[in-house]
């Protein structure tokens, strides 16, 4: 386990370059495509940072113009999420067929 | 249930071929990964792939969001089984029709193809689960240096260094040590991003692209590169007066040009997406131009919407960038609903793709062209006019000529190049597609005859049209034939 996990984060702000001024400071990782939806107070995007370097961002003069909160730890939710991979093959009878969620009528 | 991992993906594909062989083929990719895993496809539909358009989805081509490939697996069950029993499919709240369903079989090819990049994925189920590149070896061996990411890896202003202002923040890097977004040593330097762009090259009817990522949740739609404009068609990404210029917000000395026409029907298109979703269990989506923040380079999106640019002739493929849920890995719970939603959206973009850019009804509204007192030395010009009539894209390209047969050599010429296109209108409005040609006089006023043979790219119909000069005098009487050489 690391002792700097990597923080997932939702930065907002009332303006683009509210979002622009923080990410070009913190130099976070912009986690998707760099985009930012609309929001009830203005933009959100999505970022992360190991913890120590998000503890430090909020210190940030930019960090004052907008919101952080974080989303998870991304180390924690990658344990859980390996608990919940398929082990074996489900479908290597090949009359096992895959049906999905959809209910069909 | 937990997520699919690589080898169920595949096996799943394989027991969807062998158990529907009506509806759905397997399609072998031809470029093995890094790790040597050989990738499938599946196409689903009940008419030869070149007899209707192609819609293409993508999932699995970032390794740590593991949604997107179980979305486009459950979406391809569904669709099977729906359709082997004449059924409809409700996801959540929304109910789409047996009707419905069998349309899209029979109207369309579906490709889809849910895990472009296995080796990834495999590395993050199993080991670094916020790993995203694809696991091409490091150049110096290094673990930190291993990966390239594949959405900054396609041929679309690659060079991010060249291309975009040094102060445009574009999101790629030149750096193999960059974890999330090293665009890898070439474009289209990855087996996985061949493989993609093998299907494009190999089904030219392909006129949608769905890439399914996470997390959003959002549609995005082109450009990625820089602001859309739709006044300027020279300011483009194929113009080198604008290297070093693109991707600042804001500024007046840049914008990528976009048809307004083709930006109404993606933004007409993910709108229908984005209702579908929401009609599940009111999950909202919204649409936004792929550049918001900063610009992106070598997107998958982008590359494939940029491609008729580059290559005029071939089709027109609208890409779209799906970023479904709020995390990368979900409890697979939650990750179930976000695929019902990914379904319904994936579903309302084919019924659109139906609509929207099936095959143009078109037809020649001009059959002869005809120049009259055309004198020596004068140039003068006349429409080939092409009548679209349900609002579908259509390409007219001059395949032959035109060609003088009797008279002045070179009589005859283009106007305004081989080719015309007009994009989809979401209105369904007919629309009128012209083919300029030129008449040139000579020898006094010179009796001319020849033709052009011009060809719809969509329907692949020819027209021979005959072409004449000065075979009428101004008042339209006919004055005399000329002798056709034997």
């Amino acid at each position: 386990m690391s002792n700097d996990p990597i923080i997932r984060f939702e930065v907002t702000g009332a303006t683009l370059d509210d979002l622009r001024a923080f990410v070009e400071e913190a130099r976070p990782a912009v986690e998707r495509r760099p985009i930012a939806r609309r929001s009830e107070r203005g933009f959100v995007m999505h970022a992360s940072l190991p913890e120590t370097r998000f503890t430090a961002a909020r210190a940030l003069p930019s960090a004052s113009r907008v919101h952080l909160e974080v989303v998870e730890n991304a180390e924690e939710a990658g344990r859980a999420g390996h608990a919940e991979v398929g082990v074996g093959n489900r479908f290597a009878d090949r009359r096992a067929i895959p049906r999905g969620p959809g209910h069909k009528g | 249930m937990p997520y699919l991992n690589v080898e169920e993906i595949e096996s799943a594909l394989e027991n969807l071929a062998e158990a529907y062989p009506a509806s759905c083929e397997r399609v072998r990719l031809p470029h093995p990964t890094h790790e040597g895993r050989t990738c499938h496809a599946l196409r689903l539909g009940t008419r030869p792939a070149g007899d209707t358009d192609g819609v293409l989805l993508l999932g699995g081509v970032h390794a740590r969001e593991w949604v997107p490939p179980d979305a486009l697996v459950a979406l391809a069950a569904d669709l099977l089984e729906a359709f082997g029993d004449g059924k409809g499919i409700t996801w959540g709240k929304k109910r789409y029709t047996a009707e419905q369903v069998r349309q899209v079989f029979e109207g369309l090819s579906i490709f889809v193809f849910p895990c472009v990049n296995p080796d990834g994925r495999l590395w993050s189920q199993t080991a670094d689960p916020d790993w995203r590149k694809n696991r091409r070896p490091g150049p110096d061996g290094r673990p930190q240096t291993v990966g390239v990411d594949l959405n900054r890896n396609f041929d679309f202003l690659w060079d991010h260094i060249q291309k975009f202002a040094p102060a445009s923040q574009v999101a790629t890097s030149d750096d193999p040590a960059d974890k999330y977004v090293y665009r890898g040593p070439a474009p289209a330097s990855e087996p996985e991003v061949q493989n993609v762009v093998w299907i494009l090259d190999n089904w030219p009817r392909i006129r949608w692209m769905a890439d399914v990522h996470s997390y959003g949740p959002d549609l995005l739609y082109s450009w990625g590169c820089d602001q859309n404009q739709t006044t300027d068609p020279g300011r483009n990404f194929q113009n080198a007066a604008y290297d070093g210029v693109r991707g600042l917000p804001n500024d007046t000395s840049y914008g990528e040009y976009i048809p307004a026409t083709d930006l109404e029907v993606y933004t007409t298109v993910a709108n229908r997406m984005q209702d579908a979703i929401e009609d599940v269990r009111d999950q909202h989506y919204d649409v936004i131009q792929a550049y918001s923040l900063y610009p992106t380079s070598g997107c998958s999106d982008d590359y494939a919407y940029a491609r008729h640019f580059v290559t005029p002739g071939i089709g027109r493929v609208y890409g779209i960038t799906v970023e479904c849920g709020r995390r990368f890995q979900p409890s697979y719970q939650e990750g179930l609903k976000v695929m019902m939603d990914v379904c319904s959206g994936l579903l309302a973009l084919c019924l659109s793709a139906l609509e929207v850019s099936g095959s143009p009804t078109v037809a020649l509204a001009t059959p002869t062209v005809a120049f009259g007192n055309v004198s020596d030395g004068w140039q003068s010009a006349r429409p080939v006019r092409f009548e679209v009539a349900d609002g579908r894209a259509a390409t007219f390209k001059v395949v032959w000529g035109p060609r003088t047969h009797a008279g002045p050599s070179g009589s005859f010429g283009l106007g305004h190049g081989r080719e015309v296109s007009v994009p989809a209108r979401p209105d369904g409005a007919p629309q009128e597609a012209i083919v300029w040609i030129t008449g040139v006089g000579s020898n006094g006023r010179a009796q001319a005859l020849g033709s052009v043979r011009i060809r719809c790219v969509e329907t692949r119909q020819d027209w021979l049209i005959p072409l004449s000069m000065n075979l009428q005098t101004p008042s339209g009487r006919r004055k005399h034939r000329i002798r056709r050489p034997r």
